[in-house]
């Protein structure tokens, strides 16, 4: 059983492009963060020589480069998100602002 | 608090440099610890320990307004939330923990390091805007919103109580050897000791004070740390890129030149059992009670997001540092040839190899007020788990399963303090068992548990319109026994701990196997349910997501 309001909800044009447009770029970051630490799990476990490789100049390693890159990387999904969440901040209060102008 | 910090980077950063900039000028036998000033050490320790708890309780002293008492617990802004966040998610597992399995391992030490970040993306793109439109207080909250309200929440009260256990213990065994370090007392004396401290201080402050103390806490940590690195760097000439290699080069080290200090396999020998951690990292950051308790009290949805982001940006700081620290600690404290033969000469084991290197960059008031932070970490978080934990029982057991919702608040008060008192016990016996364990490995049980228990269930109620009550209480049930139970057979456990032979089961972590369980137990149950409050259930899904999406609506 869907209450009143919620049927009010899922009718709103807002809400429909709010789970849309999260959805999307839900997937798309989330997808590329699993992509990304599959990749790198996968290269832990079964290509240890190539992460033990020293870089030009012997300093470091690719291993290293590549922990220092999943931080960055980590830190950049997030922050990208954040930027995109704007937009589903302003389409919320779009649909709770008519809700209240209309409260039946 | 920018003053505050200000003056601790100031006081850091006044210290006297080693001269001798681009060498280490000096021996193991430098670091013995009868050649150390202890009693330098114990008043920098005392005085740092002291003013951060002074002004952690000054703040908390600060009158609160009816929607602090009953909401936030103070952190208002996404920063400070995220602050507070980072605050009880650092705990002597990265510092000194992951610093002191580089040390020990290479390049593996470093996967933790990478383990415990990596779950954050996921918090904030799926859970965390989710969680707070949901939930009030505890996980329960969430679970029990469309499935059943007692099941759901016994179920996800002693979920939390195991995690928290767990993540106590490996708290109050840091602390222990801390304090035999510092002061020369009796492991299990620094144990009892400070898991007094800790019931006492969350008991007495409550969520207010343990709110301060964990930002005062990370402010410090930060400030400590980045100190920390950059004075390792500098004696390197600024070439960060230097140190990894020099570290490699070292003869002394157990792991050895050959087999690799930047190649992993060391310490994660098969490629299961790191596909194991690295899914109990990742998954178990979303089931850990303590974390999510902060997510529930923001004030608003939109806060926690800011919170989550705030937590990842500071959280891959601390361990960019934590690995420049690691591999600093490698060619600092370890560097002499005699190093084989003094590996567990250490006072405090491995897990102080970073106050080594903070005696070994700036001296003893360095190594004292590192000392002081990683003395506050472990507080902080240890009251902020007394807490989360002493909230599940007098909210979910006691208030909404026992009592039904209508509890006497002086009764609930007193459950919530004796359900603290309780935990704490509990720890204290479980931290004495642990006094060989390296910090990391043992909080990665405590997130292996949350990863099989708590995030498949999570994960399906959330986004899964057929999970049901059946399929969720059974599929959590048996992610939930099965980690507990290939957790106790772990090498970590099995041998280190309950000092058997052989583990029985061979792997690092559990969750590649119990969480995998857990998933299909959930699914098969689910499925398979065609009782009439199942299809009720299923119903309501709709209700939950709306709720969850925007924070408006009702069942």
């Amino acid at each position: 059983m869907v209450s009143s309001l919620n049927v009010r909800i899922l009718d709103n044009p807002f809400y429909r492009r709010l789970c849309r447009k999260r959805r999307r770029c839900v997937l798309r970051l989330g997808g590329l963060t699993l992509c990304v630490y599959c990749g790198f799990f996968a290269l832990i476990a079964f290509g240890r020589t190539l992460l033990a490789r020293p870089l030009v100049g012997g300093v470091a390693s690719i291993g290293i480069l590549m922990g220092l890159g999943i931080i960055a990387f980590s830190i950049w999904i997030v922050w990208r998100y954040g930027r995109a969440a704007h937009h589903f901040d302003r389409l919320t209060d779009d649909i709770v602002q008519e809700l209240k102008r209309c409260p039946h | 608090m920018p003053a505050l910090t200000f003056a601790f980077a100031l006081l850091l950063c006044g210290l006297p440099l080693p001269a001798q900039a681009a060498e280490f000028d000096f021996s193991l036998h430098d670091l013995l610890p009868q050649q150390i000033n202890h009693w330098l050490i114990t008043a920098v320790f005392a005085g740092v320990v002291f003013v951060a708890l002074v002004v952690a309780r000054l703040a908390a002293l600060k009158p609160h307004t009816e929607a602090d008492a009953s909401d936030t617990g103070l952190a208002a802004s996404g920063f400070q939330n995220g602050l507070a966040i980072t605050g009880h998610y650092l705990s002597g597992a990265s510092f000194p923990g992951v610093a002191a399995l580089i040390v020990s391992y290479g390049y593996d030490g470093l996967l933790y390091a990478l383990g415990f970040l990596a779950g954050w993306p996921f918090m904030a793109l799926l859970f965390a805007e989710r969680l707070k439109n949901l939930g009030m207080f505890t996980l329960g909250d969430v679970l029990a919103w469309r499935l059943d309200n007692t099941a759901l929440r016994i179920f996800a009260a002693v979920g939390s109580l195991v995690v928290t256990l767990i993540y106590l213990a490996a708290q109050l065994s840091c602390v222990g050897q801390l304090i035999r370090l510092l002061f020369g007392f009796e492991y299990g004396m620094g144990v009892v000791i400070v898991g007094a401290m800790m019931l006492i201080y969350s008991r007495t402050g409550g969520i207010f004070a343990t709110t301060q103390l964990a930002i005062v806490k990370a402010v410090l940590l930060f400030s400590g740390v980045t100190v920390l690195a950059f004075m390792a760097i500098h004696k390197f000439g600024f070439s960060f890129e230097a140190i990894p290699a020099r570290a490699s080069a070292l003869q002394g080290h157990p792991v050895g030149r050959d087999a690799g200090i930047l190649s992993p396999g060391v310490l994660l020998s098969d490629p299961v059992s790191m596909i194991s951690l690295g899914l109990a990292l990742v998954c178990g950051l979303v089931g850990l009670p303590h974390i999510l308790m902060r997510f529930f009290t923001a004030p608003n949805a939109r806060t926690a997001r800011k919170s989550a982001l705030w937590a990842t940006i500071l959280s891959g700081y601390f361990y960019m540092l934590s690995i420049v620290i690691g591999f600093s600690a490698i060619l600092f404290a370890l560097s002499d040839p005699a190093y084989r033969s003094l590996w567990n000469s250490y006072r405090g084991g491995d897990n102080m190899t970073s106050l080594y290197l903070a005696y070994a960059v700036g001296g003893e008031i360095t190594m004292g007020v590192m000392a002081a932070i990683l003395f506050l970490t472990l507080l902080s978080v240890a009251a902020g788990l007394t807490l989360a934990g002493a909230a599940v029982v007098s909210h979910d057991l006691y208030a909404i399963v026992a009592r039904k919702g209508r509890p006497k608040l002086s009764r609930e008060r007193r459950v919530s303090h004796l359900a603290a008192l309780a935990l704490g016990a509990a720890a204290i016996g479980l931290g004495l068992a642990a006094e060989h364990v390296n910090v990391a490995m043992l909080v990665s049980l405590a997130f292996g548990i949350a990863a099989s228990a708590h995030f498949p269930v999570l994960v399906l109620v959330l986004f899964w319109q057929r999970c049901t009550t059946r399929g969720a209480l059974v599929g959590g049930c048996i992610g939930l026994i099965s980690s507990v139970l290939l957790t106790l057979f772990s090498p970590l456990v099995w041998v280190t701990m309950l000092g058997n032979e052989t583990a029985i089961f061979p792997y690092a972590s559990p969750a590649l196997f119990s969480m995998s369980a857990a998933f299909l137990g959930i699914w098969l149950f689910s499925r398979t349910d065609r009782t009439p409050r199942g299809q009720s259930e299923c119903v309501n899904f709709t209700a939950q997501k709306i709720r969850a999406e925007i924070g408006v609506g009702g069942l």
